[in-house]
């Protein structure tokens, strides 16, 4: 017995287990929610390249694009041109797209518009393919001596690379910094300074890179700005060239890497490119089928979402039934409720979520009323088993048709829903409760009656949760928690809350005794 | 409040019936075995080919052109017991006791033709009365006559009693006394009184009506308290016995005494109710341990002693 007893535990466990394990894989890695009212903000970014191409010459337009390996992942991205031969490559700073034509003919536009949205999780890889400038040499002896003099008390006084690129480029922006003015030979623009500081930086052996970032603000045209990016062991820094505070704003989605242009056109002139924001709220759950990295996958195959809609709705419905027949389980097992069979409860709880609880009830109760008299009636008639449940069945959809008319009638629409009541069941139900009120009496058909009801309600309720539904429909690993449950449930040894009563003779004596 | 009668119940050794199913039936009957008790022509068979005594059997009656027959088969009886061969609980049981203007008289006095026992022949073998609405068979046997002694204190109907016996050890025993209520059957749940029976003696005690205790029936008002079973020694003998007869480790036999032909085993139960420990105002579970902790093999009469010496 203690080994079956531990199998029985391993099992549960492992049932237990795989389920939380598939649902929480779900929630955490798939960013699938918990909730179906949860709404995710979502950015769609059109970059538009345009230019005049030379007469008869082939062109070649290069347009950095995002990486998008870090704070934002990328929904989906197309790339929009007219008779272009189109190509994604990755050198060894960016990601890029090169359209290529033989002969461009008047003013060509070209369109990368990309849907990204900011990941839950902000989780900054190692960056492995980063590469930095090597160590600049200013051949100038004055520039040479200008950078040695700005770098040197701030290799003294700063302690790590947070502070040391911070105050370089603080002091880069000193009007009154001679050596800041100097290097800088009047070009002010952050770029420019970004440039310098790099130069600087790589002087003092702190590797930096220059990164172009793209503010998320909805507008029609937005400017990238620059920054300076560096890799401190453990994360990456950004620091502002105009005033050497650290940290990217929110929104900011970096772009691409480099002094470059974010693009290059060859055989064009008078090239401008224009990058436009717009964001939409957008369904948490629909986000996470779409997005690009889960295409394909293993997970998307498997998800239910990939059913006709139809037959989705069929789902949302059926895997709300296993919980159902538990709500079943515990009430017979735990507090003793009688009623008909296990599952026809559950089966008139389906048919409740059609037409509510209130009219459900009372529907059920007047079509079976009804179909008691009539086998009251068959009694006397003395006919075999199935003609006579032929018969109360044939009964039945006359009562629920008329029901249905009558209702529609005097405009209770309500009413027609009856139609929705399983009949077989509605037949059997009430073959066992004249039977049962037969053998053992009406009290005890009507206990039973009552509590087939009561089971229905309870299950109903639960089963017609739409939060239930959408969470068992998106985490189907749950039903593996069921029956979990239902193994615990089928091993209880305990008495049901009924035996309390039912044995009450033995706490009367004993009380008696005291 | 509630917690305190979980307490008082398990200290008393009471048996749920989520208990009963998940460490008793569960694990000492094996469902191969069933059919065995379930099946009331297979018990009689198989009781007497191991020389226990059963009602005698007067005709089965498999299909519906059979009872054509029917009339022929009750022209030689004068009383007799239709039952359903897979019923359960006591449903579908009409007892004819005699014959009067040309119909049959039932235990509670009212007449039935002879079309309508054939209704409820049909009946039983379309499946009305069978476990899971299955197709069955109608049996019709020897009426059990009951004791004089048993007169008093039952209504309409033939006292039975039950026993439960754990692997062969006959653990607790009760007297089925019907009564208007239930219709002279003695089924507990219709309305019968079960009264407890010291298992040494053979001694009736006091009994429970609907979980209720009760020390007076409530038809004849006589006392049920106080009533020696006669041949109760052979009672317990048939029980112990019917566990190599059916291999089912926990089981309900239902043994009832005939005017002439003595003690006879009714039927067996794989799924014997619970009432009997209010009946008896004792719980099963300390003898089912006594029992379960029993490693020595015993036969029926050794287990019969074991009993008679460790409980009273």
């Amino acid at each position: 017995m203690p080994a079956h007893r531990t199998h029985l535990l391993l099992v549960t466990l492992l049932l237990t287990l795989s389920g939380l394990a598939i649902s929480l894989y779900q929630t955490m890695v798939l960013n699938i929610p918990l909730s179906p009212d949860s709404t995710d903000r979502i950015w769609i970014i059109d970059t538009n390249v345009t230019y005049e191409p030379r007469e008869g010459r082939p062109a070649k337009v290069t347009l950095n694009i995002p990486d998008y390996d870090e704070s934002y992942s990328l929904i989906n991205e197309r790339f929009i041109s007219n008779n272009y031969g189109t190509m994604v490559t990755k050198n060894n700073k960016n990601r890029q797209v090169a359209w290529s034509i033989r002969r461009p003919e008047g003013f060509q536009s070209l369109y990368y518009r990309t849907t990204i949205h900011k990941n839950s999780s902000y989780e900054t890889k190692t960056p492995s393919d980063e590469t930095y400038a090597e160590k600049f040499i200013f051949t100038n002896p004055l520039e040479k001596l200008a950078a040695e003099s700005l770098i040197e008390p701030i290799r003294k006084q700063s302690a790590d690379i947070e502070t040391f690129v911070s105050e370089t480029v603080k002091r880069l922006n000193q009007q009154d910094n001679h050596n800041a003015q100097l290097l800088l030979d009047g070009d002010h623009s952050a770029l420019h300074k970004a440039v310098v500081a790099t130069r600087l930086l790589s002087n003092a052996h702190i590797p930096v890179e220059l990164i172009h970032a793209l503010p998320l603000n909805e507008a029609s045209n937005v400017q990238p700005t620059v920054w300076m990016r560096c890799f401190d062991g453990n994360r990456r820094l950004y620091f502002n060239p105009e005033n050497g505070v650290l940290g990217l704003p929110k929104n900011m989605l970096p772009w691409w890497r480099g002094t470059a242009s974010v693009a290059q056109v060859k055989g064009g002139r008078n090239t401008h490119i224009t990058f436009s924001v717009s964001s939409q709220e957008v369904s948490t759950l629909q986000l996470a089928q779409t997005e690009e990295s889960l295409q394909g996958s293993l997970y998307s195959r498997f998800s239910l979402y990939n059913l006709p809609v139809q037959t989705q709705h069929v789902y949302h419905i059926l895997l709300t039934v296993p919980l159902g027949v538990l709500v079943i389980l515990v009430l017979r097992t735990f507090v003793g409720i009688s009623t008909f069979g296990t599952f026809t409860p559950v089966l008139i709880a389906l048919a409740f979520r059609e037409t509510q609880l209130g009219w459900g009830i009372f529907l059920f109760t007047t079509v079976t009323a009804l179909g008691l008299v009539v086998r009251a009636y068959l009694e006397h008639l003395r006919l075999l088993l199935l003609p006579r449940l032929g018969i109360v069945l044939t009964f039945v959809v006359i009562i629920m048709t008329l029901i249905s008319l009558f209702s529609h009638n005097i405009g209770i629409e309500r009413g027609l829903s009856v139609a929705l009541f399983p009949m077989v069941i509605l037949t059997m139900t009430i073959e066992r409760i004249s039977i049962l009120w037969e053998e053992r009496g009406a009290n005890e058909a009507l206990t039973a009656g009552a509590g087939s009801l009561l089971a229905a309600a309870l299950s109903y309720l639960l089963m017609s949760s739409e939060t239930i539904s959408y969470v068992l429909f998106t985490f189907p690993g749950i039903l593996l928690i069921v029956i979990a449950a239902m193994i615990v449930i089928g091993r209880y040894s305990g008495y049901r809350l009924s035996e309390l009563s039912r044995f009450r003779a033995f706490l009367k004596e004993k009380a008696d005794a005291d | 409040m509630l917690i305190n009668a979980w307490r008082k119940l398990k200290q008393e050794g009471v048996v749920g019936i989520n208990q009963r199913n998940a460490n008793y039936i569960l694990k000492y009957n094996q469902r191969k075995y069933y059919p065995l008790v379930d099946d009331k022509i297979k018990t009689k068979q198989l009781a007497t080919a191991h020389g226990v005594s059963v009602p005698p059997l007067y005709a089965h009656i498999q299909y519906e052109y059979e009872l054509g027959e029917l009339a022929n088969i009750l022209n030689n009886l004068n009383d007799f017991v239709i039952k359903p061969t897979h019923g359960a609980g006591g449903d579908g049981i009409i007892v004819i006791t005699a014959r009067a203007h040309g119909r049959f008289r039932k235990a509670n006095g009212t007449l039935i033709t002879a079309k309508e026992l054939e209704h409820h022949c049909i009946n039983i073998i379309s499946g009305v009365f069978s476990l899971g609405g299955h197709r069955d068979s109608v049996l019709i046997e020897y009426r059990v006559k009951s004791l004089p002694l048993f007169e008093r204190f039952s209504y309409n109907g033939v006292p039975d009693i039950r026993i439960i016996v754990l692997k062969g050890y006959p653990i607790q025993a009760m007297l089925r006394l019907p009564t208007q209520q239930s219709n002279g059957k003695a089924n507990l749940h219709q309305g019968a009184i079960g009264a407890g029976i010291d298992l040494l003696s053979g001694m009736t005690e006091t009994g429970v009506w609907f979980n209720e205790p009760i020390t007076e029936h409530p038809d004849t008002g006589e006392e049920i308290a106080g009533t020696l079973i006669p041949g109760w020694l052979t009672i317990l003998d048939i029980a112990a016995r019917c566990y190599e007869m059916c291999h089912l480790g926990y089981l309900g036999v239902d043994i009832i005494i005939d005017e002439h032909h003595g003690p006879m085993m009714l039927e067996l139960n794989a799924r014997p109710g619970l009432n009997i420990q209010i009946a008896n105002q004792q719980g099963l579970q300390h003898r089912l341990q006594a029992i379960e902790s029993q490693t020595v093999e015993r036969d029926a009469k050794e287990r019969l002693q074991f009993v008679l010496d460790n409980f009273s």
